[in-house]
């Protein structure tokens, strides 16, 4: 339930130097990760021979780490939430792997910027990315926005919108559901 | 409360009636008073509190005696004077002439530009304390017609509102970090966690003083869940 309810992904990343995308893949027969740490990043022999996970490796902008976690956001995309188009597409200026998308298609593309969750990163480091791999708006009065795509090393996602701006959230949709659903809980849990 | 997902590009009009920097200072003998002691910016007198909050958009905290309880507290209920004001409120009314900040004695010096002292290239090379970061940021977002108050309750430097905060809900948590120092990424997610639990956007502020003010709004992704 926690994950469904609200954003997944830890608040703790382990410290760099548990991982270590130098190091070679794990055992043969054992998944990407299966050792608790991402040094089995690339490892897993139908990852490695994924059309896509190679496309990624061949634009050649990025370690071996990101690209992993650029190919576990492609893949939840595509196949976890059915999107409708997804493309990798490698950003030099960054050295990043990013994800051009379109979850229907009657929609307008979204970038993806695919990051793993125990990095260390600055704002002047977000503000670039946000820069440099974002699309030019159709409109020249929408703001400049990407969608951070943090990947923990259990291959939780969580996903976050970045805007170059000032923003306010909407408010809620049906504020009368909302209490009756937290009404509903309460009722539940006093009458057990 | 501020209803709409809207992306303000920059600039937030000014509230209707409110003095914004850029406008002419009032007269000497009709700005509020603010008295620097102990190193504190205290406000005492009621008309300028009030003066400083309806005109100026400065709302500091009211820091006087403590409401007291039961039945005969009530007629005396509520926080009270004096308003005590942070030192990036003083400093952005004395700058702006919105307000006149006068020691109360001569060893309350006034507060410098901020920065290293050693010459200009010592100034350049030092980077911005947290306390100018913070300065040159409530200025920025002060200057566009927002409302901001203290935003320790919720982990950042300042909560933002688009209206009086007696109105308005805050919209936003504004942390000022130092722009080149990377931080775990996790605590990035643990600030914009807290933000969306409470229907605030995070919002990463930097005014450096060689650039254009920044501002990056981090909000979560609910279709994504």
């Amino acid at each position: 339930m926690e994950a469904a309810a609200g954003p997944g992904g830890s608040g703790v990343c382990p410290a760099p130097g548990d991982t270590d995308p130098g190091q070679g893949s794990s055992a043969a027969g054992t998944g990407p990760g299966a050792q608790g740490s991402w040094s089995g990043a690339a490892g897993g022999n139908w990852i490695t021979a994924h059309p896509t996970f190679t496309e990624m490796m061949s634009l050649d902008v990025s370690d071996s780490t990101q690209v992993y976690a650029a190919f576990l956001v492609y893949l939840d995309l595509l196949e976890g939430r059915n999107w409708h188009e997804v493309q990798p597409v490698g950003v030099a200026e960054l050295q990043l792997v990013c994800l051009h998308a379109r979850a229907k298609e009657q929609e307008g593309l979204q970038v993806m910027v695919p990051v793993p969750a125990h990095i260390l990163i600055s704002h002047e480091r977000l503000r670039e990315i946000l820069k440099k791999a974002s699309l030019p708006p159709e409109d020249p009065d929408t703001l400049l926005s990407v969608t951070l795509a943090i990947v923990e090393t259990d291959s939780t996602i969580v996903y976050y919108k970045m805007t170059d701006g000032f923003v306010m959230l909407d408010p809620p949709d049906d504020t009368e559901d909302e209490d009756n659903k937290q009404w509903r809980k309460k009722r539940k849990k006093l009458f057990k | 409360m501020a209803a709409g997902a809207e992306g303000v590009p920059g600039l937030c009009g000014a509230a209707e009636g409110s003095e914004t920097p850029g406008t002419p200072p009032s007269p000497a003998a009709e700005r509020p008073r603010v008295r620097r002691q102990r190193g504190r910016f205290l406000v005492w007198s009621p008309g300028a509190a009030r003066a400083l909050r309806e005109r100026h958009r400065v709302w500091g905290a009211l820091v006087g005696t403590p409401p007291r309880r039961g039945p005969r507290g009530g007629a005396a209920a509520g926080p009270r004077l004096p308003l005590q004001l942070r030192p990036e409120e003083a400093r952005a009314l004395r700058e702006s002439g919105g307000a006149t900040v006068e020691p109360v004695d001569e060893a309350e010096a006034e507060p410098s530009g901020g920065g290293a002292g050693g010459g200009a290239r010592a100034a350049l090379a030092t980077p911005l304390s947290r306390a100018e970061r913070r300065s040159r940021v409530f200025r920025a977002l002060w200057g566009r017609g927002l409302h901001l108050t203290r935003g320790g309750k919720f982990g950042g430097d300042f909560l933002v509102y688009p209206g009086p905060p007696a109105q308005f809900h805050a919209c936003a948590v504004a942390q000022c970090p130092r722009s080149s120092r990377a931080q775990p990424l996790g605590a990035l997610l643990a600030a914009a966690r807290l933000c969306a639990c409470v229907r605030k956007a995070l919002l990463l502020c930097a005014a450096p003083p060689e650039g254009a003010p920044s501002c990056t709004a981090i909000t979560w992704r609910a279709d994504l869940t």
